[in-house]
C-alpha cells in the first residue's frame, strides 16, 4: 500500500505551510493585509490554473467571477441583512453557476474565440456591477460589509482563515489533478479527439474546469468584500484578470503550485514597485504596468511553461537516468 | 455473429467524394484489414466507424444498435476504441499515466471524491494503475511506465497508445497504420500483441499499408480504391484477386 | 429623424474606425496566424506622436506622414524581434504573449505623455457641417473618407498585386508558401507594418473627434478584436462588415437604450453570434464529434 503523498511532495508541502504559516509573526500590520490580498489572489489563480494549465481553455474574464463573489457578500449582507458566513456560502455558489451557464454558452470555442467571448463575458459583468444602482449601488459601490464573526478583527486571524482557505483550495486541487478528473483535462488540452476516442465528453470537462474556477473566485471574491468593507466595480475588470493570468502564466499555467508561485511573486514586485515610486517619484505612473508587460513578454518567449515547470524540468534532467533495459515481450 | 455492419456509408469533403457507399462487417473474434492505395478512403472509414467524423449517408451499427445519434465520446463506454495514424497520445503525462486515461469510460470517481481524496477515489485510483500495468506488461512497455511520455520512442508510444486503447476492455479495436515506423522485429512483436488480443475476444479493423503483417494476420481484408470497395476475402483470395493487382499496379506502391 | 441620422453618423464613423483595427487583426492573422492583441496601441500611438509632433510646429501634414511612418516602424520592431520568437502553435500563448505586449507599450507610453488627455487639432475647421439638421463635424467626414481610402488600399493590395497574393498563400499553405520561395517572416513583418500604418492613420484620423490619451488603445483594440471574431477572422469583407454592424448597434445603443450600456449590447451581441455560429458570421464552421 502506498503512501497518500510521495515524500517529495510532503516536503514542498512542509515548506508551504511553515512559511505560510510563520509569514504574520515577520511583518508589520501592512506586510499582514499584504498578504491576506495575495492569499485571496491565488484562491482565484489556483481555480484559474486549472481552466488554462490542465484543461488548456483561456480566460479573460476571471475578476468577474470574483467579482460576482464579492457583490453576492455585499449585497446579501447589506442590502438583505443576511449573516455574513451564510452569504459567504452563497457567494461561492452564485459565481460557480455563473460560470457553469457561461461554459455551457460558449463551451464549443476554441482559441481566439475563446478568449474573445470570455473578454467580452468579463466587460458585461463589470458594466452590469456599475449600471445596476438599485441592487450594487453603482459605481458608488456597496458600503458597509460586515466582517465576518469570529474573524471580525482583521488581523492576524482573518490572516489564517484566508491561508487555511488557500491551503483547502491547493489540496483540493492537487487531489483532482492526480485522479481521473484531472488526466480528463490533460487529456483534453493535449489532444481532444484522442480524449473523446477514450470516453471524455470533452465539453463537460471544460465546463467543469471553468466551475471549479468559478467557485474558487466566489470564495476569494466573497471573502474580499468581508475584508474590505466596501467595494465598487473598478477592481473587477480587464485589468485585474490580466492580472490573475500574469500570475498564473509566470507561475506556471500546468502547476497548482506555479500558481500559488506566480502569485506571490508578482504580488511581491508590486509591492516592491511601491516602495520604489516612493523613492524615486519618476517611477510613479504605470512602472508597474510596465513590468507586468514585460514579466509576460520575456515568459512567453523564454520560458512559455513557466517558473515551477522550468524548475522541475532543471531537476528531472539532473537525475535523468538513461532508459530503463526493455525486458522480454509479453511478460 | 456480426459485431460491427457497415451499410452504404459514403463521405463527401467539400465536393469530394472520399468514400462512396461502402458496406462490409466484422464479426465478433475476428481481424479484418482495410488495404488499399494512397487515398483510397481507408481512412476516413476507420473515422467515420470510430465516431470522430459523422457519415454523409450510411449506417453503421455496433452489436445491433446503431451508432447514428451516439456521441462521439460515448463509443467507448460501448466497447469501440481506436488508435491514431499520427500519434495522439498525452506526453506530458507518464506512460502509465496515459494508459490510465484509457480507463477513464470504466470509472466513476467524481470531482468531490477525488479532490478530497474519499477512500472510494482512491481504490480506484490503485485499481486503475493495477489495471493498467497488466496492459503495459501484455505490450512490453511496462519497464518505461513511470517515464514521461514524450521520452518514449515512436514505437514505444504506438504500443502505449495500443494499451490505451485496449485497457478498457473493448469489443472493437480500430487501429489506423499501427505498424508505421515500426521496423520488423517491433512489427512481428506488434503481430503478436493483436493476436492476443483477438484470442481475448477483441474483433480488429486495421489499416495498414504492411502487406506482411496483414497476409500474417488478418482473417478476412476489404480493398477499397478511390473511396470504393473493390474486393473482400481472404489473405488467399485478395492476393489472386486480379481488380486489386490492378489497383496496385496502377501507381508504384512502396510497402516498407 | 434626425437623432435617427446622428446616430448613424455616429456609429458608421466609429464602424469604420473598428473595420480598420479588424481588418489589421485580420492581416496578420491571416499571414501568421497571430491575433495582435496590441493592434489599439497602434491607434494610441499614432493619434499621441501627431499631437506631440504638432507641438513642435511642424506642419500638419509632415507631422501626418511622420508618425505614421514612426508608428509603422515600431510595428515592425515588434514583429521582429518579439512576436517572431513566440510560440506559434500556441494560440493561447500567443494571445497572452500580445497582451504583454499591448499593456507593456501602454506603460512605456504613459511615461511618455503621462497620464493627461491630449486634444489633437482636426484636419479641417472646427466648424461643423450641417445639413437639414444634422450637424456632424468635418472631421467625422475626414474619418470616412481616410476608413474608404484605407479598405479600398487593403482591398487592392491583397487582390490585385502579387503581394497580396503571396500574403494569402500564407494563409492557406504555410509550408508550400516556404517551398515556393516566399519567406514567410518577410510576409509577417509586412502583415505588421500594414496594420501599424493602417491603424496609425485611424488613430491620428479619429484623435480630434474626442480627446486622446495614453489608454485610448484598449477599448478600440478591444472593439476592432471584436470585429475581427464577429466577422470570422479570415474574410476581410466579412471583418469590415461586422465592424460597421458594432459601430452602428453601439451607437444605436447608446442613443436609443443607455450609454452606459452600449459597450455590453455589443458584448452580449457577440457571445450571442457565436453561441449560434461558433467561428464567427464569416468563418469556416469546424466539423467532427470529436472536436475535429
Amino acid at each position: 500500500m502506498k503512501a497518500l503523498f510521495s515524500k517529495k511532495s510532503l516536503i514542498v508541502f512542509g515548506v508551504y505551510l511553515l512559511v505560510a504559516g510563520l509569514f504574520p509573526f515577520f511583518g508589520s500590520d501592512y506586510f499582514l493585509s499584504v498578504g491576506i490580498i495575495m492569499g485571496l489572489h491565488a484562491i482565484v489563480t489556483i481555480g484559474l490554473s486549472l481552466v488554462m494549465g490542465y484543461a488548456g481553455q483561456i480566460s479573460l474574464g476571471q475578476a468577474a467571477f470574483w467579482g460576482i463573489g464579492a457583490y453576492t457578500t455585499g449585497i446579501l449582507t447589506t442590502k438583505w441583512g443576511m449573516s455574513p458566513w451564510f452569504a459567504l456560502l452563497i457567494a461561492a455558489l452564485i459565481p460557480a453557476i455563473a460560470a457553469f451557464l457561461m461554459a455551457r454558452a460558449i463551451a464549443g470555442l476554441q482559441g481566439y474565440y475563446l478568449a474573445m467571448a470570455t473578454l467580452a463575458m468579463g466587460f458585461i459583468v463589470q458594466i452590469v456591477f456599475g449600471e445596476w444602482e438599485s441592487v450594487t449601488g453603482g459605481m458608488g459601490g456597496l458600503v458597509g460589509i460586515p466582517a465576518l464573526p469570529l474573524f471580525d478583527d482583521l488581523g492576524v486571524d482573518f490572516y489564517y482563515l484566508v491561508w487555511g482557505m488557500v491551503t483547502l483550495v491547493l489540496l483540493f486541487s492537487l487531489g483532482i489533478i492526480h485522479s481521473r478528473i484531472g488526466r480528463a483535462f490533460r487529456a483534453i488540452h493535449k489532444s481532444e479527439i484522442a480524449a473523446t476516442s477514450i470516453g471524455i465528453n470533452v465539453a463537460n470537462y471544460k465546463l467543469l474546469a471553468f466551475v471549479l474556477s468559478g467557485l474558487f473566485a466566489g470564495i476569494s471574491g466573497g471573502l474580499y468584500a468581508n475584508y474590505m468593507g466596501i467595494i465598487d466595480p473598478q477592481p473587477f475588470g480587464l485589468h485585474e484578470s490580466i492580472k490573475f493570468l500574469t500570475m498564473v502564466v509566470v507561475g506556471g499555467a500546468a502547476s497548482v503550485w506555479g500558481a500559488l508561485l506566480g502569485t506571490i511573486l508578482i504580488g511581491s514586485i508590486g509591492e516592491v514597485m511601491l516602495i520604489l515610486s516612493e523613492h524615486f517619484p519618476m517611477l510613479k505612473g504605470d512602472m508597474d504596468t510596465i513590468v507586468y508587460g514585460a514579466i509576460l513578454v520575456l515568459c512567453i518567449i523564454f520560458m512559455p511553461e513557466g517558473l515551477v515547470p522550468r524548475l522541475q524540468k532543471i531537476m528531472a534532467k539532473r537525475q535523468e537516468e538513461p532508459l530503463p533495459a526493455e525486458r522480454k515481450l509479453g511478460a | 455473429m456480426k459485431l460491427v455492419e457497415v451499410q452504404e456509408l459514403s463521405r463527401s469533403f467539400g465536393g469530394v467524394q472520399a468514400v462512396k457507399n461502402v458496406s462490409f462487417h466484422v464479426n465478433e473474434g475476428e481481424i479484418v484489414a482495410l488495404i488499399g492505395p494512397n487515398g483510397a478512403g481507408k481512412s476516413t472509414v476507420l473515422n467515420m466507424v470510430s465516431g470522430v467524423i459523422p457519415p454523409s449517408s450510411g449506417e453503421i451499427a455496433y452489436r445491433g444498435q446503431s451508432l447514428k445519434k451516439v456521441a462521439g465520446d460515448r463509443y467507448a463506454g460501448l466497447g469501440i476504441t481506436r488508435t491514431f495514424q499520427n500519434l495522439q497520445t498525452f506526453d506530458d503525462m507518464t506512460v502509465l499515466e496515459n494508459v490510465m486515461t484509457g480507463l477513464h469510460s470504466c470509472t466513476k470517481s467524481g470531482v468531490f471524491s477525488c479532490g478530497l481524496k474519499l477512500p472510494f477515489a482512491r481504490k480506484e485510483e490503485e485499481e486503475m494503475k493495477k489495471q493498467a500495468m497488466q496492459w503495459l506488461k501484455l505490450v512490453g512497455i511496462s519497464h518505461l511506465a513511470l517515464l514521461k511520455a514524450e521520452r518514449l520512442s515512436y514505437g514505444q508510444l504506438r504500443l502505449m497508445e495500443i494499451a490505451r486503447a485496449m485497457c478498457s476492455g473493448p469489443g472493437f479495436l480500430l487501429l489506423d497504420e499501427p505498424a508505421a515506423g515500426l521496423n520488423h522485429t517491433e512489427t512481428a512483436q506488434m503481430t503478436n500483441t493483436f493476436r492476443k488480443f483477438k484470442e481475448m475476444g477483441t474483433s480488429l479493423l486495421l489499416v495498414e499499408h504492411d502487406m506482411d503483417m496483414i497476409m500474417n494476420l488478418a482473417d478476412r481484408i476489404i480493398v477499397l480504391d478511390q473511396g470504393a470497395k473493390i474486393a473482400e476475402g481472404t489473405p488467399q483470395e485478395i492476393q489472386e484477386d486480379a481488380r486489386v493487382i490492378a489497383a496496385y499496379l496502377g501507381q508504384e506502391e512502396d510497402s516498407a | 429623424m434626425t437623432d435617427f441620422f446622428q446616430f448613424l453618423v455616429n456609429g458608421l464613423v466609429s464602424g469604420g474606425i473598428y473595420a480598420i483595427v479588424a481588418i489589421g487583426f485580420v492581416t496578420i492573422y491571416q499571414v501568421s496566424k497571430v491575433i495582435n492583441l496590441a493592434q489599439g496601441e497602434f491607434l494610441m500611438l499614432g493619434g499621441l506622436i501627431a499631437v506631440t509632433l504638432l507641438g513642435t510646429g511642424m506642419s500638419y501634414g509632415l507631422a501626418f506622414v511622420l508618425s505614421v511612418l514612426m508608428v509603422t516602424l515600431i510595428g515592425m520592431l515588434l514583429q521582429r524581434f518579439v512576436v517572431r520568437y513566440g510560440p506559434m502553435s500556441n494560440q493561447i500563448s500567443l494571445i497572452i504573449l500580445t497582451i504583454g505586449l499591448s499593456i507593456l507599450i501602454r506603460g512605456v507610453a504613459s511615461m511618455f505623455w503621462g497620464k493627461d488627455a491630449y486634444a489633437l487639432a482636426p484636419f479641417t475647421s472646427n466648424e461643423p457641417i450641417t445639413f437639414s439638421g444634422i450637424s456632424m463635424a468635418q472631421q467625422s467626414l475626414w474619418v470616412i473618407l481616410a476608413v474608404l481610402l484605407l479598405l479600398f488600399v487593403f482591398w487592392f493590395l491583397m487582390n490585385k498585386t502579387l503581394l497580396g497574393k503571396k500574403m494569402y498563400a500564407c494563409s492557406v499553405n504555410l509550408l508550400a508558401t516556404r517551398l515556393m520561395g516566399i519567406n514567410p517572416n518577410k510576409m509577417a513583418l509586412l502583415a505588421f507594418a500594414m496594420s501599424a500604418a493602417s491603424g496609425a492613420i485611424a488613430g491620428i484620423a479619429i484623435a480630434p473627434l474626442n480627446v486622446t490619451s495614453y489608454d485610448v488603445g484598449v477599448m478600440l483594440g478591444i472593439k476592432g478584436f471584436s470585429a475581427a471574431i464577429l466577422g470570422g477572422l479570415q474574410n476581410p469583407i466579412g471583418v469590415t462588415a461586422a465592424g460597421f454592424l458594432i459601430g452602428l448597434v453601439e451607437a444605436f445603443g447608446a442613443g436609443l437604450i443607455s450609454s452606459g450600456l452600449k459597450d455590453a449590447i455589443v458584448f452580449l451581441l457577440i457571445i450571442g453570434v457565436l453561441m449560434i455560429k461558433p467561428t464567427g458570421l464569416f468563418g469556416e464552421p469546424s466539423v467532427g464529434k470529436g472536436g475535429l
